[in-house]
C-alpha cells in the first residue's frame, strides 16, 4: 500500500481510508478555479513543506504546472507555506503541461507536483500514473468536472462541487483503490 | 568502431621462476621505492579510429616509399590475403572491394588521450607511449587497493576492450619491459627485475621499433632476439646499436632509469567522432553523442570533475558547422542527464545539411562541494536533480517558464511577490524570513492574476459571473505616490454565485473595479 499524506480534513479522511495517496494519480475534477481548491490543499501541503529551516527530509518542492493563476507568495507565506519551496511552470500547451508533469516525476526531485490540464486524454493520465508510480510524490490533476464521468486511469478520482455559494465544499469521492465511492464534506470557507 | 573481444586471456602466465642465483636480486629502482607499469597496447588502433561498421574487409594505409602500402588489414580483409606491407595496387588487385582508409593520427592520439584520462582512475601516473599505440601506468602503489595485478589488470581490460578497442597487455617492473612484452604478445606478467633478462631474451629486435638499418646490421650478425643482444660484449653492442637502443635495452632491464611523464589532463576536454554515414537523423546523432558523452565522463570522472557548458560542433560537409551550447545548472558528469538535455536541443534543431562529424567540447569545472544538509533540506542528489529537471523543462518550454516564488516587503498586492529565474541558486534557497507585511494575510488570496482583470459593474455592484456579493473590506491601499505608479485601491473580499471567493478592488480614483485574486 502507498504511503499516505493526512489531508487535514477529517471528513475527507475517512473517506480516502487514510490521507492522500503518494506515488499515485490523483485527479481532482473542478467546476471551476478559485472555488477553494487550494485551500483544499493547505493542510497537507503545510506538512510536506513546512517553514521550519531543519524540515529535513520530508520537506520538498512543490512543482505547480500550468496553474490558472500565479500563486501568491504573500498569501503562501500567512498560510504558513515557505514560497521558496514553489515552482510555477508556464506551459502554453496541454502536451507541454503533461510533458512537464511526467519530466518532474521522473525527476523524483518533487514533493508535490500538481498540474492543470482540463482535456488530458486516457494515455496521458495513464503516462502519469505510471510515473508516479515508482516514487512517493504527491501528483495531483486538476480538470474540469464535466469529465467526471468519462473513465480514466488514475487510481483516486474526487469532485470538488459547492451546492450553495456559501456552504461548505463537498467532496466525491468517485473512485478510489481499496474503497467505495464515498462524499466528505469539508469545511472550506 | 567494430567491436572485437579482447585479444587477451586471463590469468597471465607468470614468467618462469629466475635462475637459482640471481646476482643483484632486483636493482634498487630509483627513489628505492619498487615500481610496476602495466602495458596496454593497442595493436589494431589505427584500423580502430576509422574503420566503419560491418565486417567488410578494409584497411589503413601509409605512405610507403613506392607509394601507398597496406598498414593493418582488418581481420576479413586478413582473410582473403592482404597483409602489412602489401602495396596498396596489390592489395586491390587481390580484393577490388577493399575498404582503403587513410591513417589519422590524429585521431588515433585523441583516442589514446581519452583512455589515458580513463585510466587516471587507477593511477596518477599514466603515460601514452611515444610510439602512439600504447598506455603505460605506474601501478606498485594502487595494487592493494584494486586487489592485486589480475584484478586491476581486468578492471583496466574490461574498460578499454569496452570501448571496442582490441589490446595486448603485460605487466612488469620497468615500463619499456612491460611495453615489449605486451608489443609481442606474450601476455606476461612479470613481478620481479631479477626476471627480466630471461623474459626478454626472446625478444626479436624487429620488435622495438628501432632504425631499420640498425635492425639489418643485427640480423646480418645473426643477432635475431634481446638475448643475443645482451650476450654481445657491451662496447661491441654498444657500436652496433648505438647509444640511444642501447639506453633502450638498459631501460628495459633495469639498469637505467627512465623517464615517463604523466600525461597532463587539459582543462579543456575535446572528443570528437567522425559518422560513419552522413546523417540527419536525430536518433543516431544522439546515438554518436552518447559515444563523445561517456568519453567525456570517461574523462571527468576520475577527477572527480564535471563541465557547466558542453559544446557541440556538428559538422557539415559542405556548409559551416552548427555549434549548440547546452547549458547546464551546475557541474556535473551524469551521461544520462547530458544525453536527456542534447535530446531536447536535438529535437529543437533544423539541420541545414546533413552531419559528418561531431565534436563536443567542455571545460572541466569542479563539482560543488557535497554538503549533508544543503539549504534545500533535502539530500544533495535530490537537488541536483531537480536542478537537470528545471534544465531540461526551460529548454523545451523557455527560460521563464519556470520560475520559483519570493515575497517582497512592498505594499503594492502586484509588487509584493516576484518571480525569481534563479529558484534553485544557493544563496537565494534560504527559507523567507516571515512576511512581514503590515496585513493579516489571511486577507490575501492564493491565486493573484497576472494583470488586475477589469470587472464589469451593475450600478455599484461589480460583476463576475453574476453579481459579486461583498463579504469583507475594504482594505485601503494607498502606495506608489513616490515612484509614479501610485494605487489608490479599496479591496474587498468578494463571493460569487458560484461560490468563488474573489479579491477585489475599486480603483478610488475611476471608480472601476478589477478582480485581482482568487482565495482559491
Amino acid at each position: 500500500m502507498a504511503a499516505e499524506l493526512p489531508t487535514g480534513w477529517p471528513g475527507l479522511d475517512r473517506a480516502l481510508g487514510g490521507g492522500w495517496p503518494l506515488g499515485q494519480l490523483t485527479e481532482l475534477l473542478v467546476e471551476a478555479h478559485g472555488t477553494g481548491e487550494f485551500t483544499l490543499l493547505l493542510p497537507a501541503l503545510r506538512r510536506l513543506v513546512a517553514r521550519a529551516p531543519d524540515a529535513g527530509a520530508a520537506a520538498g518542492q512543490v512543482m505547480l504546472i500550468a496553474p490558472p493563476y500565479i500563486p501568491y507568495a504573500p498569501a503562501l507565506a500567512g498560510a504558513g507555506l515557505d514560497p521558496v519551496r514553489f515552482l510555477v511552470v508556464h506551459s502554453k500547451q496541454e502536451a507541454d503541461t503533461l510533458w512537464a508533469m511526467e519530466q518532474a516525476l521522473r525527476s523524483r526531485s518533487c514533493a508535490v507536483v500538481a498540474g492543470w490540464a482540463d482535456t488530458a486524454g486516457k494515455t496521458s493520465l495513464r503516462r502519469l500514473q505510471l510515473a508516479a508510480e515508482p516514487g512517493n510524490t504527491w501528483v495531483l490533476l486538476f480538470r474540469a468536472a464535466r469529465l467526471r464521468r468519462v473513465p480514466s486511469p488514475a487510481p483516486l478520482r474526487i469532485h470538488f462541487m459547492r451546492e450553495c455559494a456559501t456552504g461548505p465544499a463537498r467532496l466525491h469521492v468517485l473512485k478510489r483503490r481499496g474503497g467505495p465511492p464515498a462524499v466528505a464534506v469539508a469545511d472550506i470557507g | 568502431m567494430p567491436r572485437r573481444s579482447p585479444n587477451l586471456s586471463l590469468p597471465f602466465t607468470a614468467a618462469a621462476p629466475p635462475p637459482a642465483a640471481v646476482p643483484a636480486a632486483g636493482l634498487p629502482a630509483p627513489g628505492g621505492t619498487r615500481r610496476l607499469w602495466l602495458c596496454l597496447q593497442l595493436p589494431q588502433l589505427p584500423l580502430e579510429v576509422v574503420a566503419s561498421p560491418g565486417d567488410a574487409p578494409q584497411a589503413v594505409v601509409a605512405d610507403g616509399r613506392r607509394g601507398p602500402v597496406i598498414l593493418l588489414p582488418s581481420a576479413a580483409a586478413a582473410a582473403c590475403g592482404i597483409h602489412s606491407g602489401m602495396p596498396l595496387n596489390a592489395a586491390l588487385a587481390l580484393l577490388p572491394d577493399l575498404g582503403v582508409r587513410q591513417r589519422r593520427p590524429e585521431l588515433e592520439q585523441a583516442a589514446l588521450a581519452s583512455l589515458s584520462a580513463w585510466m587516471a582512475r587507477f593511477t596518477p601516473l599514466v603515460n601514452v607511449d611515444p610510439g602512439g599505440d600504447a598506455l603505460l601506468l605506474e601501478i606498485a602503489a594502487s595494487l592493494a587497493l584494486f586487489g592485486g595485478p589480475g584484478a586491476l589488470l581486468e578492471a583496466a581490460v574490461s574498460g578499454i576492450s569496452g570501448r571496442g578497442h582490441e589490446l595486448q597487455a603485460a605487466i612488469a617492473p620497468t615500463a619499456r619491459a612491460a611495453l615489449w612484452l605486451a608489443r609481442s604478445g606474450r601476455r606476461q606478467l612479470v613481478m620481479e627485475e631479477a626476471q627480466l633478462p630471461a623474459v626478454l631474451a626472446d625478444i626479436p629486435v624487429e620488435l622495438p621499433g628501432w632504425p631499420a638499418a640498425v635492425v639489418g646490421g643485427l640480423l646480418r650478425m645473426g643477432v635475431r632476439n634481446l638475448g643475443d643482444c645482451m650476450r654481445l660484449p657491451r662496447d661491441g653492442l654498444a657500436r652496433r646499436l648505438g647509444r640511444e637502443c642501447l639506453q633502450e635495452i638498459d631501460e628495459a632491464l633495469g639498469r637505467r632509469p627512465e623517464l615517463r611523464p604523466a600525461c597532463r589532463h587539459e582543462e579543456r576536454l575535446r572528443e570528437e567522432l567522425e559518422l560513419p554515414v552522413e546523417t540527419r537523423d536525430g536518433r543516431l546523432l544522439l546515438e554518436a553523442l552518447q559515444l563523445l558523452l561517456l568519453r567525456l565522463h570517461a574523462r571527468l570522472q576520475p577527477r572527480q570533475a564535471g563541465a557547466q557548458v558542453l559544446w557541440l560542433r556538428l559538422r557539415h560537409h559542405a556548409a559551416g558547422d552548427s555549434l549548440l551550447r547546452i547549458g547546464l545548472l551546475r557541474p556535473s558528469s551524469d551521461v544520462a542527464g547530458m544525453r536527456e538535455l542534447a535530446a531536447i536541443h536535438f529535437s529543437a534543431l533544423r539541420l541545414a545539411a546533413p552531419v559528418v562529424a561531431l565534436v563536443l567540447e567542455a571545460d572541466v569545472a569542479g563539482l560543488q562541494p557535497v554538503t549533508p544538509a544543503d539549504l534545500l533540506g533535502l539530500r544533495l542528489d535530490q537537488g541536483e536533480r531537480l536542478a537537470g529537471l528545471m534544465e531540461r523543462l526551460r529548454l523545451r518550454l523557455g527560460m521563464h517558464a519556470v520560475h520559483g516564488l519570493r515575497t517582497s516587503p512592498e505594499q503594492r498586492p502586484e509588487r509584493a511577490w516576484r518571480p525569481v529565474v534563479d529558484a534553485m541558486e544557493p544563496g537565494t534557497m534560504k527559507p523567507e524570513p516571515a512576511f512581514a507585511g503590515a496585513v493579516a494575510c489571511s486577507l490575501r488570496p492564493l491565486w493573484i492574476l497576472a494583470e488586475p482583470a477589469a470587472l464589469a459593474r451593475r450600478g455599484e455592484v461589480p460583476l463576475f459571473q453574476g453579481a459579486l456579493v461583498l463579504v469583507d473590506g475594504p482594505e485601503r491601499i494607498e502606495a506608489g505616490w513616490w515612484d509614479g505608479d501610485d494605487v489608490r485601491r479599496d479591496y474587498y473580499v468578494a463571493r460569487s454565485r458560484r461560490g468563488m471567493r474573489l479579491w477585489v478592488f475599486r480603483e478610488r480614483r475611476s471608480g472601476r473595479w478589477y478582480l485581482h485574486g482568487l482565495f482559491g
